[in-house]
C-alpha cells in the first residue's frame, strides 16, 4: 500500500472526496457574503466561521453512519467482534480518516474568507475557539452519526442521523441554551461585541466531550458481545454521563452569547462643526463617512443645527452620551443611506421625541416628526442615489429649497418634539 | 492447540461439561449434532465469547493483548457479509489489518493469502462477481492474511453446491500441510475426506478424540439396527456414537 492510499484507506477515495468537495461547497456557498464586504471584521468572519456549519455537519453524519454500517457490522467478515483491531482502532481509524477529509473541506471552504479578513480586517485577530466551535460541529456530528451506524447497522437509514443533527443544530434558534453547546447560535454580531469566552471555550469542551463519548460508546458497541453485554451498559451510561452533564448547565444558567468589548480605540476627524469617529477596525469608512454627512447636513441648510459627534455605532456601548448621532457602518450595504436616514432621524427631532415619549417608545406617538424624518431620510439619500428620490407625504410637494426655508422656520419646534399637525406645510 | 477442561453455561443451560482436546499440525475435525456445542467451542477458542482460559496455542492463551482473538488464530464464522462494492483484495486487505496486520503490510499479505486459496488472479475484481465457494475461499485469505499459526473454520462448505464445495476442500487440504486446521461442521463426509483426525462432541463433551479409520471401526462389530444401508462405515459409526452418548443424556 503506498503512502498516498494511507490517506483514505480503508474507505473508498471516492466518496471520501466527494464528501469533502460537498462540505467545502456548502462552507463557501454560506460564507460568499463575506468575499463582498467593503471592509472586514475578525468577529464576523470567527462567528460565521461556526455558524455557517449545518449542511456540512449533516453531510458528515449521514457518510459516517454509512461507513459504520458497511464495514463494522458483525455479519461482516471483518466486523466481528473477535479479531484484535474491533473496537477503539476501527472506530479510531474510521472516524479519523473521515474527520481528515471533512476538515479539508471545511478549510478549503473558510479559506477565502479567512484570508480575505486576515488581509483586509484593520483591527482584532481570529477568534480560535469561536472559529474551533465549527471543525468541532461537524466532528461531533460525524461521531454521532457513526454511532447511530454502529447501533443501526442498515444503510439505508444513514439519512436518519443526518436529520437528526439537521433537528438538533437548528434548536438555537428556540432556546438560548443551546447557544453554549451548538456551533450555530443564531445572534447578530457587528464589531464592538465579541462571543463570550466563556461560551465559546464551553461549546469546544461540550463538542470535543461529544465527540470522544461517541468514539468510546462505538468502539465498546463493537466489542461487546452477549456475555459483555452488561459491562457495555455500564459503560455507556458511563459515556453518555459527562455529555450528560454538560448539556444541563446551560439551561440552568444561560450565558449571554456575546459581550461588548471593553475596549473600543477609535479613529477620529472634524468636519465643519462635526466630530466623525469610527471604531479602528472601520478606519477605511471614516473619510467616507465624514463627506456624506457633510454633504448631507449641508443639503439642509445653515439653519439645521448640525450634530456635535457622528459616532460609528461599533463604539456604542452601555450609558454613553446621548447627544452621540450613532451610525451604523454595514459591509455591504451602501454607506450614504445609512448615514442620511440616521442624520434624518436626528434633524427630525428623533432623540427629543424618544426622550418625551420613552425610548423605545411607539413612533406613532410622534407622527410629524415620522413624517418629516422619513421625508428627509429619502431626500438627502436621494443626493447619492437618484432611485431614493421620491414624491409623496406632506413634505412630498415641497422644493428642496422650500423644505430648506421650512426647517429653518420650525427649527425649535422639531429639535424640541413639539411639531404638530398645523405646522406641517 | 489445546482445550483442558473448558466448561461453558448460557445462563442455567450447561454447553460445555469439561471439553479436553488436543490438536496437531494438520486438519482435525470437530463433529457433533446441532446444539452440541460447536460454535460456542469455537467462539471461546476464538475469543467471541469469554472464558476461554483453558484453551492454548503453544503455551499462549487464545485471547489476544487488546481482547479478541490471539494473532496466532484465523477464523472464517459459519456465514459472513462481504460489502459488494469492495474489490477482493480490499476486502482481504482490510480483514488482515482487523486481524492485526501492519496498514503498509496488509496488501502484500493480502495478495499472499489470496495466492494460497487460488484468488490471485481476481484481486482487482469487485466482491459481487463473485460465486459463492470464492466467496467462501475469500473468506478462508481473509483468516489468513495475518498468518496465523491455527486456522479455525465453522462449517465452510455449507452452502455451497457440489462443484464449489469440492474446490474449498482441495483448498482447505492444501492449507492443513503445514498449519494446523480446526473444522467444525455436521458434514461427515467433509470431515471423512479431509481429516487426520476427529474429534466428536455430543452434548458439551469430547466423547471421541482419534483418527477417522479409528471412528470408522468403532461400531464394525455391530450390525445396523434398522438393516438399512447408513452410507459410509465413518458416518455410520458416527451417528452410532452420537445416538450412544446423546440417549445417555
Amino acid at each position: 500500500m503506498n503512502r498516498l492510499a494511507a490517506l483514505w484507506w480503508p474507505l473508498p477515495p471516492v466518496v471520501l472526496v466527494s464528501s469533502a468537495a460537498l462540505v467545502a461547497a456548502s462552507v463557501v456557498l454560506s460564507t460568499r457574503w463575506l468575499w463582498d464586504q467593503r471592509f472586514q471584521e475578525w468577529v464576523v468572519t470567527s462567528f460565521e466561521a461556526h455558524e455557517q456549519v449545518l449542511w456540512a455537519a449533516v453531510l458528515a453524519a449521514v457518510v459516517s453512519c454509512w461507513t459504520a454500517t458497511r464495514l463494522t457490522p458483525t455479519r461482516m467478515l471483518f466486523g466481528g467482534a473477535h479479531h484484535p483491531r474491533t473496537g477503539w482502532p476501527v472506530v479510531r481509524r474510521h472516524l479519523a480518516v473521515l474527520n481528515g477529509w471533512f476538515l479539508l473541506g471545511y478549510v478549503v471552504g473558510i479559506a477565502p474568507a479567512l484570508v480575505l479578513t486576515a488581509t483586509r480586517a484593520q483591527y482584532g485577530g481570529p477568534d480560535v475557539l469561536a472559529i474551533l466551535g465549527g471543525p468541532l460541529g461537524i466532528a461531533a456530528a460525524s461521531a454521532l452519526g457513526y454511532l447511530f451506524g454502529v447501533v443501526v447497522p442498515v444503510a439505508l437509514l444513514s439519512p436518519v442521523p443526518g436529520v437528526g443533527v439537521y433537528l438538533l443544530y437548528s434548536q438555537s434558534a428556540v432556546a438560548n441554551g443551546w447557544t453554549a453547546l451548538l456551533p450555530l447560535v443564531r445572534v447578530w454580531i457587528s464589531l464592538g461585541r465579541s462571543e463570550n469566552p466563556a461560551v465559546t471555550g464551553y461549546r469546544v469542551i461540550f463538542l470535543l466531550t461529544v465527540l470522544a463519548a461517541c468514539a468510546v460508546l462505538s468502539a465498546v458497541l463493537l466489542r461487546a458481545t452477549r456475555r459483555t453485554a452488561p459491562r457495555a451498559l455500564v459503560a455507556v451510561l458511563g459515556c453518555l454521563a459527562l455529555p450528560g452533564l454538560l448539556a444541563v448547565v446551560p439551561f440552568v444558567r444561560t450565558p449571554a452569547p456575546l459581550v461588548h468589548d471593553a475596549e473600543r480605540p477609535r479613529v477620529c476627524a472634524e468636519r465643519g462643526d462635526t466630530e466623525y469617529c469610527v471604531h479602528e477596525g472601520h478606519a477605511s469608512e471614516l473619510d467616507l463617512l465624514g463627506a456624506v454627512g457633510e454633504t448631507a447636513l449641508a443639503s439642509l441648510g445653515e439653519s439645521v443645527p448640525a450634530p456635535r459627534r457622528v459616532w460609528d455605532l461599533a463604539l456604542a456601548g452601555r450609558g454613553e452620551d446621548p447627544g452621540v448621532v450613532w451610525v451604523q457602518l454595514d459591509p455591504v450595504l451602501p454607506l450614504e443611506p445609512a448615514v442620511a436616514s440616521t442624520l434624518a432621524g436626528s434633524i427630525a427631532g428623533d432623540d427629543a421625541c424618544r426622550q418625551r415619549y420613552g425610548d423605545p417608545g411607539p413612533e406613532e406617538d410622534w407622527p410629524e416628526a415620522v413624517a418629516l424624518a422619513d421625508d428627509l431620510r429619502w431626500r438627502v439619500a436621494a443626493l447619492f442615489h437618484e432611485e431614493y428620490a421620491r414624491v409623496d407625504g406632506p413634505f412630498g410637494e415641497l422644493s428642496d429649497a422650500e423644505l430648506v426655508r421650512w426647517l429653518a422656520e420650525h427649527q425649535r419646534t422639531v429639535a424640541s418634539c413639539e411639531l404638530g399637525r398645523e405646522d406641517l406645510p | 492447540m489445546r482445550f483442558s477442561d473448558v466448561h461453558f453455561s448460557y445462563g442455567r443451560k450447561r454447553v460445555l461439561r469439561g471439553v479436553d482436546w488436543e490438536l496437531g499440525r494438520g486438519i482435525s475435525g470437530l463433529l457433533g449434532p446441532n446444539g452440541s456445542g460447536k460454535t460456542t467451542l469455537i467462539s471461546l477458542a476464538v475469543g467471541a465469547l469469554p472464558g476461554g482460559g483453558g484453551i492454548t496455542v503453544g503455551d499462549a492463551g487464545t485471547s489476544g493483548p487488546n481482547g479478541g482473538a490471539s494473532p496466532s488464530l484465523g477464523y472464517v464464522p459459519q456465514s459472513f457479509s462481504l460489502v459488494p462494492g469492495m474489490s477482493v483484495l480490499q476486502t482481504a486487505a482490510y480483514a488482515a489489518w482487523v486481524n492485526g496486520v501492519q496498514r503498509r503490510e496488509c496488501e502484500d499479505a493480502a495478495r499472499r493469502a489470496l495466492g494460497l486459496v487460488d484468488l490471485g488472479g481476481r484481486a482487482g475484481e469487485r466482491v459481487r462477481a463473485l460465486s459463492g465457494g470464492q466467496r467462501q475461499r475469500l473468506g478462508i485469505a481473509a483468516a489468513l492474511a495475518h498468518e496465523p499459526r491455527v486456522l479455525v473454520l465453522d462449517e465452510p462448505t455449507v452452502g455451497l453446491d457440489p462443484a464449489q464445495r469440492l474446490r474449498v476442500r482441495e483448498v482447505i487440504a492444501e492449507l492443513g500441510q503445514d498449519r494446523t486446521v480446526l473444522l467444525a461442521t455436521h458434514l461427515v463426509e467433509d470431515i471423512a475426506y479431509l481429516c487426520r483426525r476427529v474429534g466428536v462432541l455430543v452434548a458439551g463433551r469430547i466423547v471421541f478424540d482419534g483418527t477417522v479409520e479409528e471412528l470408522t471401526g468403532l461400531f464394525e462389530d455391530e450390525a445396523p439396527e434398522d438393516g438399512r444401508a447408513l452410507g459410509s462405515a465413518f458416518e455410520r459409526g458416527y451417528e452410532r456414537l452420537v445416538r450412544r452418548w446423546g440417549a445417555g443424556e
